[in-house]
């Protein structure tokens, strides 16, 4: 068995803005996604990190073969995917999961607990509905929910709680790459904890490779081996959570990481307050995407991409003046 | 300017019973101070906030309490006296400026409109100094950003309305509640770079509510943590990092997934068990009994008494953490 999992290589994925409403005609892209690529071994935490309208959901949706990339390939254990349809596509459902953002809203409220954990059981698996039944009673216990409560719909619980019966869906069928987008960023402080805690446990258990899209880099910090920051559709530097947390090569990371509140009140720390906020993806900056806000920024940065650096080890950056 | 919260209490009479949202709840902030009222939702904070401004809505009432503010309660004023003192000597930021701002009128207009609330000017002059105001918050090309409307300006812009919207009267006390709560990182750095500056600039005192701790340790001088409607720890705010002493404090804390600067030491999350009580169904004696790793019989038995630890420094627990 290799060790590499997922491997994404030069994935675009551009959606069409149209106009008119009969004759409706394309007048530009939004450039969501632009020539990602990125590796993932087996049983590693990957965070995908950015702020809003970088392209980290996008980006999941299309590993996950949700939305149809408009160029690039997936490859999953080594077999490429982007153009898998029909029963091989639903076979490869089976080995991807996702927990969704909003627990509110990515559960149906007329099914009840059960049934909604045991559907991919049913649907993947072709198991009898006892079958079904006792699985789903383990899968409750594994994520801390009672399983009498089996019965209940998805308004009877709690935010945490609703996300707990999502990750039950989500392992139900024994994925091997879980991507958990958002997962606790609606939920309080201490109920984030017991989530992230259900997750590492769960990882633990089961051999799951997790891919972690967020916000937040505290989380990143402490769930995560390897992270790729991404900025406006583009990947701006990758590596192993300390390289990153340590040396940050990238001046958007760099800003990034100084924007973090830490709560330590005796922390006195020089903040890279930058300019601005992020463009729109429509009409996306030339050259390096960042070059409008980045305090580094020269002539060349306008005009051309940014080259791939690489730091040693996994560390990689792309910028034309790295720190 | 000072404020005093004594004993409030903000009762919610829903049909499926009372809410005890705020719940006997005492705190003190002085001129120039930042206090940050912490705590996860449920907790009471935003609605300490609008008892202060007697913004309660129904169903809620203010059942109990004194908000002494420069020696006045404001429980006691008339209506026409409350709306003096409302936008004019304390304003109020909120989380999220698009359900705040009016989508029909320029934003320059809206500022405008809240000076002339409290000022007697034409409203050519209030517009002139609209768009000072908002250079002073850091909006660009003031004169030509005031004439657009809300949905033409970012989410960061539009927090920068409201501020400046806030700080228009000059205040002296701004209570902005969870103010980043929707920003983006880099976008949260710049408003509360902001907010510190204003903050000295005008003299402020400042309530801060919201649940991020790294907020809190940055901008803070005291802390009042919340949990279902009680303050269960007051101090300053490097006794309640360091030296946390109610179960619930420390836990939090731990549970809090931070960064170290420079360092890479990842941690392992520490977990509170069970979930939040919702404001009906509260549990009796201490109300954190049910999660507290320390709990024991008389913490289901009777509600802890306020006691004083250190200098400034208060607890409502039964076994404090020393």
């Amino acid at each position: 068995m290799s060790q590499k999992i997922l491997k994404v290589e030069n994935l675009k994925k551009y959606f069409p803005i149209k106009k008119g409403i009969i004759l409706s005609k394309t007048i530009g892209y939004v450039h969501a996604v632009d020539n990602v690529s990125l590796k993932v071994n087996r049983m590693e935490t990957v965070g995908i990190v950015g702020e809003s309208g970088s392209g980290k959901t996008t980006l999941a949706l299309c590993i996950l073969r949700l939305l149809e990339p408009t160029g690039g390939k997936i490859f999953f254990e080594n077999r490429d995917i982007t153009d898998l349809k029909g029963r091989e596509l639903r076979k490869l459902r089976t080995e991807m999961q996702i927990i969704f953002q909003d627990p509110f809203s990515s559960l149906n409220p007329r099914m009840t607990v059960g049934r909604i954990i045991g559907e991919p059981l049913l649907i993947h698996k072709k198991m009898s509905k006892d079958e079904v039944r006792s699985i789903v009673e383990d899968l409750m216990i594994k994520v801390g929910l009672p399983p009498r409560h089996m019965n209940r719909y998805p308004h009877e619980f709690s935010g945490g709680q609703r996300q707990r019966i999502a990750i039950a869906r989500a392992i139900a069928i024994k994925p091997k790459l879980l991507i958990a987008d958002e997962p606790t960023s609606q939920l309080d402080v201490s109920i984030q904890a017991q989530i992230l805690k259900l997750l590492k446990d769960l990882k633990e258990e089961f051999g799951l490779t997790i891919l972690f899209i967020t916000h937040n880099l505290g989380i990143v910090y402490n769930f995560c081996d390897k992270i790729y920051v991404m900025y406006l559709g583009k990947i701006m530097e990758s590596g192993k959570t300390g390289e990153i947390f340590i040396s940050p090569a990238n001046p958007y990371t760099a800003a990034l990481l100084s924007a973090i509140p830490i709560p330590d009140p005796k922390i006195k720390r020089r903040r890279i307050i930058l300019k601005g906020e992020t463009p729109s993806p429509i009409n996306p900056p030339s050259g390096c995407r960042f070059h409008p806000r980045c305090f580094r920024a020269k002539e060349i940065c306008k005009r051309e991409e940014p080259p791939r650096i690489n730091l040693g080890g996994d560390h990689v950056v792309y910028c034309h003046f790295p720190l | 300017m000072s404020l005093e919260v004594r004993d409030l209490k903000t009762w919610f009479f829903t049909e499926d019973g009372i809410v005890k949202a705020v719940d006997g709840v005492s705190f003190n902030l002085k001129k120039g101070e930042t206090l940050g009222l912490v705590g996860e939702s449920g907790s009471g904070k935003s609605t300490v906030a609008l008892s202060i401004l007697r913004l309660v809505p129904s169903p809620g009432r203010i059942i109990s309490g004194q908000i002494l503010f420069d020696g006045i309660d404001l429980l006691k004023l008339d209506s026409s006296e409350m709306r003096r003192i409302r936008g004019g000597k304390i304003a109020i930021i909120f989380q999220d400026p698009t359900s705040f701002l009016n989508p029909t009128i320029p934003v320059g207009e809206q500022i405008a409109e809240a000076i002339r609330l409290h000022r007697k000017i034409p409203k050519v002059e209030a517009f002139y100094e609209a768009i000072q105001i908002m250079e002073k918050v850091g909006i660009n090309d003031a004169s030509i950003r005031a004439r657009d409307y809300p949905h033409q300006l970012s989410g960061g812009m539009r927090q920068r309305v409201m501020i400046a919207m806030a700080i228009s009267c000059n205040p002296s006390l701004l209570i902005a509640d969870e103010p980043t709560t929707n920003l983006d990182v880099t976008v949260e750095a710049q408003i509360l770079e902001l907010l510190k500056n204003l903050k000295v600039e005008k003299k402020l005192s400042l309530l801060l509510i919201t649940h991020n701790l790294g907020i809190v340790a940055e901008m803070c001088d005291k802390v009042a943590v919340m949990y279902a409607g009680k303050v269960v720890e007051y101090g300053d705010v490097y006794t309640i990092f360091e030296s946390p002493s109610h179960p619930y404090t420390y836990a939090l804390l731990e549970s809090y997934p931070s960064i170290r600067y420079g360092v890479y030491l990842p941690k392992e999350l520490k977990v509170i068990p069970g979930d939040i009580p919702d404001g009906i169904h509260l549990p009796p004696g201490c109300r954190f009994h049910p999660r507290c790793p320390f709990s024991k019989e008389i913490c289901r038995l009777e509600a802890p008494k306020k006691i004083k630890i250190g200098n400034e420094h208060y607890v409502s627990c039964h076994f404090p953490i020393s």
